[in-house]
């Protein structure tokens, strides 16, 4: 994810954005950085899964034992998040695997 | 209205206690309190902050976005004579906790997702839980006189880095000046008021409080955007707003935009040409369709903050909606000057109220005095002192006119502060402080631009660096600023020093003189992009950022570069400027400029949510299906279906309405369950039906809803919706009768629950009473349009629970799962 590009469309998008991209839990910082690799995150989690959710928001990303994960429904994916210059990275791993 | 000081103002609340007070969904479930409910809580409120130890003048400290709470915790303060600080809760860490620092408070309450941080360094407590704290103190006033003296709230008015103003209000202060205003406006105590405005600015507090003491009703929404407004201001029948100039632009904008898009721009067009020959009656009838979709009931909206812009103000009072505008600052708590609703429109600030004396100073600097005018900068003697002339008169710092008949006209700020179009405002000086410390900035100047609808941050730079530099600069800069300080656009000053006064400070004047006429045409230049007259089009160039990108009707997004990030902005603008939503799940790859262009134009207003039939719920046609039910219905299915009932028992003394949960294996089920239940609760029962199932099968929908009053439920992609209406029917007193497993079980074996089931019983509360039959499974299967052969049924039904606030879906769906199994 690119970070500007992000930040572009996060501020064309308002707050309608902020509801339809992220859950209460994740947008508590408003730190674009922090939102776009959640957003990196969520696109992982996708790819990973085969299969977009209704809605964005339908995957949750949050801490658990000081590591983030995804949780989709029943599903709990393991994640990792980083942030390179003006990119933010992000990998999910299925459960299975 | 005259109150001396709040215990007079929360005892009125008993003149008024039948009167609907306050209204909030939080989340599927509506709280609605009465005036009398409200002051009850008031006064809880009040006892239980006695026990938390804040004492009069102790200052409490509150972070969050408007609710009821808000406003108990506020009068509840009052009542004992303590400070609220009330604080935006879109500030950032440092700034809040620079307000903390000043004013000490013993006690700060935040919203849930609010500053989590604060709760390190101050003894904090979650407002959303506040009923919850306050719940077991007496609903009984304190035992506390009051003089009408206390300083009733601290407003600051200033940003991050400069020192910030603490405004003290006294309890004096803001009763005088809700007195005046409510001589100004006559309020209609059946009017509803929609709160969007943050409680945390004296406009919406002052407003709040006028309206609360005539008994309007009042509106909150747990989320702001334009979106959720548009759908308040229909769900609720909203007559009133508050609001800042910027929202009025806004809908204005979405209103044309959607006429361009339904090809009925020139139809409006003609309307707003005829409309002003027209009486008010009328113009409402000619834009029906406009104000259906603001809910039919607008009456009036009260704009301040910033000054209106003049075509949007008309664009208004030609629909038939009063656009009045108010004038005050913080320091006047905050009403000097309003419009009156008797009076024609005028491009004026309005009259002074009639405890208000407003004169024009020589410079031109309006001067005011009255009741309202505050009392002091919190600990700051000096700058006090210096906002007041030598003979007690306030300097508003605004320069303006004043007609011979009394009309307002403000004509620019003096003080510089740049008034955003949100109503914000920027003082040039907290940016500059952080500017000058950036080393490729020489030296700054911070000035507001005039736009269409208020200002915009603009920054007149010298420095030795190229442009590219400066950027980075500016970027770096704003990076240090509160989001709202930011600076838009920057330009070099063509000298190599900025201009200056006698008393060698740059001379703001000048440069604002310069940005507003010199640079902006090029500005304009650059930003001017929309050349579309298509909305759609537009939206895509925005998100796109390429003003002059052509898509062709034919073309898929992706291939434009509409990538899954700008997709969702795209949605996200649609919804903001035209009122639009679609469903992310609409729109892939390989989606099109055309199938968007349907989806727009098809696509549901958000305006129109909760459209469902209710003829069912009809007083002559529930007599009706139930006796049909009773007598025609009843005895078909006995021909096939022999039942046995137990632990009817279980639902003496049962509290309605309540929740009704069966196992789902046959057609047969809800008609077998709903006549093992006593007349009582059955006469008022709603069954809940699968979308597709129902709508599907006319004859079937029909019947279901005529003698089972029922109600489809959405079970593929947005289950929220249905959830709500079943909860406003629960709200209604309707028992509600739903198949927790979603599918009929194949093998009649209980499968697993929807977690719908908990969020239902966990967010109303109701109990939930498990019924579930045995051997019926077969009887009528889904496939087949006769039954198959005759069953006796065995129908259990189980004590009612209830769920704790706090328990989550899962488990409680859990839980009952368990519970209907072991049955």
């Amino acid at each position: 994810m690119y970070i500007p590009e992000f930040a572009k469309q996060l501020k064309l998008g308002g707050d309608i954005f902020l509801q339809k991209s992220f859950n209460a839990a994740e947008s508590n910082s408003k730190n674009t950085e922090h939102l776009a690799g959640i957003w990196a995150a969520k696109e992982a989690v996708i790819k990973a899964m085969g299969k977009r959710p209704n809605k964005l928001t339908d995957i949750l990303i949050v801490a658990k034992n000081e590591r983030p994960v995804a949780r989709v429904g029943d599903h709990e994916l393991e994640i990792s998040i980083s942030h390179h210059g003006d990119y933010a990275v992000a990998v999910a791993k299925k459960e299975d695997q | 209205m005259k109150f001396k000081n709040f215990t007079e103002y929360v005892n009125n609340f008993g003149n008024i206690s039948d009167r609907s007070a306050t209204t909030i969904k939080p989340f599927i479930k509506t709280y609605r309190q009465t005036y009398g409910e409200f002051q009850q809580q008031i006064y809880r409120s009040a006892n239980y902050l006695l026990d938390q130890g804040v004492k009069k003048g102790d200052r409490v400290m509150v972070v969050a976005s408007n609710c009821p709470e808000w406003q108990e915790l506020n009068l509840g303060c009052q009542l004992i004579g303590a400070t609220l600080v009330p604080v935006d809760a879109r500030n950032s860490l440092e700034t809040t906790l620079n307000f903390a620092k000043q004013t000490t408070p013993g006690l700060v309450f935040r919203g849930k997702y609010i500053l989590p941080k604060l709760d390190k360094k101050f003894k904090t407590e979650i407002l959303e839980n506040y009923n919850d704290l306050i719940k077991d103190y007496l609903p009984k006033p304190p035992n506390i006189r009051l003089s009408g003296q206390e300083n009733a709230v601290i407003i600051f008015t200033s940003g991050t880095t400069a020192d910030p103003k603490g405004v003290v209000l006294t309890q004096q202060n803001l009763l005088t000046n809700a007195d005046g205003v409510l001589r100004a406006i006559d309020v209609d105590p059946n009017w509803r008021i929609l709160s969007i405005l943050p409680l945390s600015h004296s406009y919406e507090f002052i407003g709040e409080l006028c309206m609360m003491a005539k008994g309007v009703s009042v509106f909150y929404l747990p989320r702001i955007t334009p979106l959720a407004i548009a759908r308040a201001l229909n769900d609720y029948k909203i007559t009133i707003l508050l609001a800042v100039p910027q929202l009025l632009t806004l809908f204005k904008q979405r209103i044309q935009q959607t006429a361009i898009l339904e090809k009925q721009d020139k139809a409006l067009n003609f309307a707003f040409k005829i409309a002003p020959f027209l009486p008010k009656k009328l113009k409402r009838v000619l834009f029906g369709k406009v104000h259906k979709k603001l809910g039919g009931k607008l009456e009036i909206v009260i704009t301040g903050g910033a000054p209106i812009p003049t075509d949007v103000a008309d664009f208004w009072e030609r629909m038939g909606v009063r656009a009045l505008q108010g004038y005050g600052l913080t320091e006047t708590a905050p009403i000097l000057t309003v419009n009156r609703v008797k009076d024609k429109f005028r491009d004026s600030q309005g009259l002074a109220l009639y405890n208000v004396k407003l004169k024009v100073a020589d410079d031109g600097e309006i001067l005011a005095k009255g009741p309202n005018i505050f009392k002091e900068y919190w600990q700051n003697k000096a700058q006090t002192e210096a906002t007041f002339t030598k003979d007690g008169w306030f300097k508003t710092g605004d320069m303006g006119k004043i007609s011979d008949d009394g009309w307002l006209k403000i004509q620019g700020r003096a003080k510089f502060v740049i008034v955003l179009p949100s109503g914000m405002n920027v003082f040039p000086e907290d940016i500059e402080v952080v500017a000058e410390k950036h080393k490729d900035i020489k030296e700054i100047c911070i000035v507001g631009v005039k736009k269409a609808d208020g200002e915009e941050v603009f920054a007149s730079v010298i420095s030795d660096k190229n442009d590219k530099k400066i950027n980075k600069a500016i970027k770096e800069i704003n990076e240090k600023l509160e989001d709202f300080q930011h600076i838009s656009d920057w330009a070099r000053w063509p000298e190599e020093q900025h201009p200056r006064t006698l008393l060698l400070k740059i001379d703001r004047k000048n440069v604002a003189l310069w940005a507003n006429q010199g640079v902006n045409k090029n500005i304009s230049q650059k930003g001017g992009s929309i050349a579309s007259g298509d909305p759609l089009v537009n939206v895509l160039r925005l998100s796109l950022d390429d003003s002059r990108a052509i898509i062709s009707e034919k073309d898929r997004l992706a291939d434009v570069g509409i990538d899954s990030l700008r997709r969702l902005a795209v949605i996200s603008l649609i919804e903001e400027q035209l009122g639009i939503s679609i469903p992310e799940s609409k729109i892939d790859k390989t989606t099109t400029l055309s199938d968007l262009r349907k989806l727009v134009v098809h696509g549901s207003h958000v305006e129109s949510s909760n459209k469902r039939p209710s003829w069912q719920y009809s007083k002559p046609i529930r007599i009706i299906g139930n006796m049909l039910r009773e007598t025609l219905v009843r005895g078909l299915i006995r021909i096939y279906v022999k039942t046995t009932v137990e632990g009817t028992e279980n639902l003496a003394g049962l509290k309605q309405p309540a929740i009704f949960i069966f196992n789902h294996v046959d057609s047969f089920d809800a008609p077998v369950v709903y006549q093992s239940l006593p007349k009582a609760i059955r006469d008022n029962l709603a069954v809940a039906g699968a979308d597709d199932m129902l709508v599907r099968h006319m004859v079937l929908t029909l019947v279901s809803r005529l003698f089972y009053a029922a109600f489809n439920l959405n079970r593929q992609d947005n289950i929220l919706p249905s959830l709500e209406y079943t909860v406003s029917l629960l709200d209604k007193g309707w028992n509600i009768a739903i198949a927790p497993e979603g599918h009929v079980s194949k093998d009649g074996k209980l499968q697993k629950f929807k977690s719908g089931i908990g969020l239902l019983a966990v967010e109303t509360g109701l109990p939930v009473v498990i019924v579930k039959t045995s051997g019926l499974a077969g009887t009528l299967p889904l496939d087949k349009k006769w039954p198959q052969h005759f069953s006796h049924v065995t129908v259990k039904i189980g004590q009612p629970i209830q769920f704790s606030q706090n328990t989550s879906y899962e488990k409680a769906a859990k839980q009952l799962h368990k519970l209907m199994a072991k049955l």
